[in-house]
């Protein structure tokens, strides 16, 4: 066992004899991956509840959790179990399922600033920033309609960089579904794109 | 048209769709503090099913078949306490059934619609 194994064991002991300062300490590693799950299965509204109800679970489920497994892992089935819980509580109260909204936009597209260009010779083009916007929006479009199940894997893997093994954890099937799953939503997206574009160009 | 490279795309599903830095660490961990006050860590494996819990699902079981077409409906949920007071506060007669094995039924009936829910799983004690 290393030095980073044993120090792991001993906030494992701690948190469970009951040390609440340990058990955040565990978690504060995993706590951008299990927030960016949390984000693609219930949206951003909702997130931060499920992230708490996750460590919640969590420290009930601790006594049980026998090391054998990924803590890793181990936490990105308990954010699916608390990102369930959360969706079955908001259609409970008939309130919106998540949209999948754009979390940050480009806000200053650098289009009306020529002074950019001068300052940074290497910065793109007008032209250049003319057609990435063009290619976002229309990017947008077609992950809209994109099944949810491929949009959640293309954001878990493209954007939030998870391994298959994690994104399997965290939406509950296999890793070949996972597989399966991007490939499809990889191929359907490019096409929804083309789709979009020729729309546009007719 | 154009045939856009993956890399064009993923870069503008990661500039569109990145998830902001997460809070700050000590505001999250005052939050959890707060809220896993009062919260006991389970102190052992699951028990097997016994068989009073057997009894409470069988009974559940029995409720909703029971009351399939007869105005009785069911949810699956996972109540807290606030929420049986709200309940309670609506006119509802709540009752609260634990089974062995720490699990909870809430076995919650409106009089003026004749109906009755059943709440499982997971019932938060104060």
């Amino acid at each position: 066992m290393n030095q980073d194994q044993k120090g792991i064991q001993e906030q494992l002991d701690r948190a469970r004899a009951g040390d609440r300062d340990a058990f955040a300490e565990l978690f504060e590693p995993y706590r951008p991956l299990v927030t960016r799950i949390a984000i693609r299965l219930v949206g951003p509204d909702a997130s931060d509840d499920v992230v708490v109800d996750t460590c919640v679970k969590g420290w009930q489920a601790l006594p049980r959790f026998e090391g054998t497994e990924a803590l890793g892992r181990w936490w990105c089935r308990i954010v699916r179990n608390a990102a369930l819980d959360e969706l079955r509580r908001l259609r409970r109260r008939e309130e919106a399922l998540p949209t999948q909204e754009p979390l940050a936009t480009l806000e200053d597209d650098g289009l009306d600033d020529p002074l950019a260009r001068v300052a940074d010779p290497g910065a793109p083009s007008p032209a250049q920033l003319a057609e990435r916007k063009e290619l976002g929006e229309l990017i947008e479009r077609a992950l809209a309609k994109l099944g949810e199940d491929h949009r959640t894997a293309i954001l878990l893997r493209e954007v939030d960089g998870l391994e298959y093994r994690q994104i399997a954890q965290a939406t509950g099937v296999s890793i070949g579904t996972v597989m399966s799953r991007l490939f499809h939503a990889r191929r359907r997206l490019r096409r929804l794109i083309e789709e979009e574009q020729a729309h546009e160009t007719a | 048209m154009k045939r856009h490279d993956w890399s064009d795309i993923r870069g503008q599903l990661q500039a569109r769709h990145a998830v902001p830095e997460v809070a700050d660490a000590a505001a999250f961990r005052d939050r959890l503090s707060r809220r896993l006050e009062g919260v006991r860590p389970s102190s052992a494996p699951a028990p097997a099913v016994g068989t009073g819990t057997l009894m409470f699902a069988l009974a559940a079981g029995l409720l909703l078949l029971a009351g399939a077409g007869a105005g009785v409906w069911s949810m699956i949920a996972r109540p807290d306490a606030a929420e049986s007071r709200g309940l309670a506060a609506r006119g509802r007669t709540v009752e609260s059934v634990e089974t062995p094995a720490g699990s909870g039924f809430l076995i919650v009936s409106d009089p003026r619609r004749k109906a009755t829910m059943i709440l499982v799983s997971g019932l938060n004690k104060e």
